[in-house]
């Protein structure tokens, strides 16, 4: 018995042994996993802390390329604030010479001239038409691509305005051996858009027309549709020159591209009157495309105008002749252009008085009553601006109209003068059209 | 090696023979990790050869039979263990073909480390399925036992047929051909 029992014990013990060599191994093994956990959520963790880092970092990196990308932008926009500003005060450095010889030579025009005077005057008319066209051109062209152009809407009668550019190159085309001819279909008395630039489409096509045709005709042709809200005008313009060759075409419309190199030689033009026309047509909603052949070219131009918000106000020729005799006050600081703006106005038959400066013109204002005055922008001291403002607050029984004198041509200009008081805008150098229009719009309102 | 493959041998041992058997087994055989498994580790694969030698001697059953049972033992725990492996499959040859692009696949993304074997498709048609099993640990009986019960898992002992080809002397690869027959 006993020896079973110390059997059995013997038995026993080594089956508790090794019940506890299990256990062990079995915390050994708990142990163990209980490291590779802790390890694997440390690996997790650090991976998870790349992952944010690099999240992070790449934040930073689009944050860098944003901040570069606005401060390029903003280097550009920069840029061509200044370019636009270049370009304003070149128009202006440009135009007040131009104001001058172009001013006085109209005066001169008006003298008692002998005939070789004469020629050389209308070859030195001529020309500094030619200048200011060129400056105008490009002047327009830069507003264009820089976007600072801006449309009018204001209400004219198209087949005037179009015939009022074909009789201008009527005497140039007639005296080659070349037919003009003007034909208008369909049109209403009157449409609201920028005439100013329909004209100068205009006058580009027809320039090109009268340049490049030596006989035959040229055919301007103006119709319209009517469409929602408005209408679409079509002009074309025909003519039996020297065409346009297919591989030409496509450039055609490219800034500073000709049909070939020999053009420039031949005709002269800066090569921008079609970019010009083609960007023009295409702020109005419009287009323009040319077709050629042998018997010539045809450019065909499309636009969209609204309706006409009101009647239209024909100027008569007849008044324009014999223009009312009205008080003119000339406000501007430069020598010149005070001669020029006086000897014009006196040729057409105005009492004139004339100021250098802004407070010299409130105190004649204040002094006596005139219908107009002409009131240059840049003065040193008081500008344009500030005197209009303070002449319109004056005690006068009567305000006069007052018409701003600006060698630049920027359309924010022009807000500015209406937002100051004043009634008009004209573009320096200063033409006798524009002031006898200017005193017309004032005996028609009187 | 997985611990996995250590700790379900063990349970195989003491289903099969008994716990007491299983833990003298452990301490007949020198192991540097003193036995102590778990699934989430890994160990040497020596220490696999190790035992199998024990057992073998013990029971007197040869290696490669103890590796096919295994490998059916085996089989069955991971139906227990992965159930979301078998869902949507429903016959061995699919189940057999997945093996190396599904399965593994999610395996690895538990154990990057793991050193799977590999089981590439040479060959499949409707009715046929042949599988090349490469692996350095050379254990293509144990793939065998994994195969056979595979095809019990879904019913299909009576229709599919596993072959098996050494494709050199040492076993190491080995090409098994499922089969399925058109007489069931």
């Amino acid at each position: 018995m006993l020896h079973v029992a110390e059997d059995d014990g013997g038995v026993e013990d080594e089956r508790l042994a090794r019940a506890y060599r299990r256990a062990a191994r079995e915390r050994e093994a708990r142990r163990a996993a209980e490291m590779l956990l802790e390890q694997k959520s440390l690996e997790l963790y650090q991976s998870n802390e790349q992952l944010r880092q690099q999240a992070s970092r790449l934040e930073a990196m689009v944050d860098a390329r944003t901040a570069e990308l606005s401060a390029a932008l903003e280097q550009a926009t920069a840029a061509t604030r200044a370019k636009s500003d270049f370009l304003a005060t070149m128009s202006h450095e440009i135009r007040t010479p131009l104001n001058a010889v172009i001013g006085l030579a109209d005066v001169l025009a008006m003298s008692p001239l002998n005939d070789e005077q004469e020629r050389h005057l209308a070859v030195l008319i001529r020309s500094a038409g030619s200048l200011l066209n060129l400056v105008n051109d490009i002047l327009d062209f830069s507003k264009i691509e820089s976007g600072h152009l801006e449309l009018e809407r204001r209400d004219f009668d198209p087949a005037a305005e179009i015939g009022n550019v074909v009789e201008a190159f009527r005497p140039q085309v007639e005296a080659k051996d070349v037919t003009l001819e003007y034909r208008v279909s369909g049109l209403p008395a009157v449409m609201r858009g920028d005439s100013l630039r329909v004209r100068q489409i205009a006058t580009n096509l027809l320039s090109n027309a009268a340049k490049f045709t030596a006989q035959g005709r040229i055919v301007v042709a103006l119709s319209a549709t009517a469409r929602e809200g408005g209408w679409e005008l079509r002009l074309t313009v025909s003519d039996t020159g020297v065409g346009v060759k297919a591989e030409v075409m496509e450039r055609l419309f490219e800034p500073f591209m000709q049909g070939d190199s020999s053009i420039t030689r031949n005709f002269g033009g800066t090569g921008l009157g079609l970019a010009i026309s083609r960007r023009l047509a295409e702020l109005m909603a419009g287009t323009i495309t040319v077709t050629s052949g042998e018997a010539g070219s045809t450019f065909a131009v499309t636009l969209s105008l609204e309706a006409a918000a009101a009647e239209p106000v024909r100027i008569d020729a007849q008044r324009a002749a014999t223009l009312p005799r009205m008080s003119v006050l000339v406000v501007d600081d430069h020598d010149t252009n005070r001669m020029v703006a006086q000897a014009l106005l006196r040729k057409l038959g105005q009492r004139v008085v004339a100021a250098a400066s802004g407070p010299e013109a409130i105190e004649f204002a204040g002094r006596e009553a005139f219908d107009l005055i002409l009131m240059d922008m840049q003065m040193p001291g008081m500008d344009g601006l500030t005197a209009t403002r303070e002449i319109r607050s004056l005690p006068l029984t009567r305000q006069p109209r007052i018409v701003a004198l600006t060698a630049n041509a920027f359309d924010r200009d022009r807000e500015r003068c209406l937002e100051a008081g004043m009634d008009a805008f004209v573009t320096k150098p200063v033409r006798a059209e524009d002031v006898s229009r200017e005193l017309l719009a004032l005996s028609g309102a009187a | 090696m997985k611990g996995i493959v250590f700790t379900k041998f063990l349970e195989m041992v003491e289903q099969t023979w008994s716990e007491d058997f299983a833990d003298e087994l452990i301490e007949a055989v020198d192991l540097p990790s003193g036995g102590a498994y778990t699934a989430v580790g890994t160990y040497p694969h020596t220490e696999m050869v190790s035992l199998l030698v024990e057992l073998s001697a013990r029971t007197g059953v040869p290696i490669p039979e103890l590796l096919r049972t295994y490998g059916r033992f085996l089989f069955g725990q991971f139906v227990t263990l992965y159930p979301g492996f078998f869902k949507g499959t429903s016959s061995s040859l699919d189940f057999a073909a997945s093996i190396e692009d599904v399965i593994h696949v999610e395996v690895r993304k538990l154990y990057p480390d793991a050193e799977l074997p590999s089981f590439k498709v040479i060959e499949r048609t409707p009715d046929r399925l042949r599988l090349r099993y490469q692996s350095d640990r050379h254990l293509g009986d144990l793939a065998q036992g994994l195969m056979e019960a595979c095809i019990t898992h879904f019913g299909e002992s009576d229709r599919v047929v596993l072959t098996r080809e050494n494709m050199d002397e040492e076993g190491a690869p080995v090409c098994f051909t499922l089969q399925r027959t058109t007489a069931a």
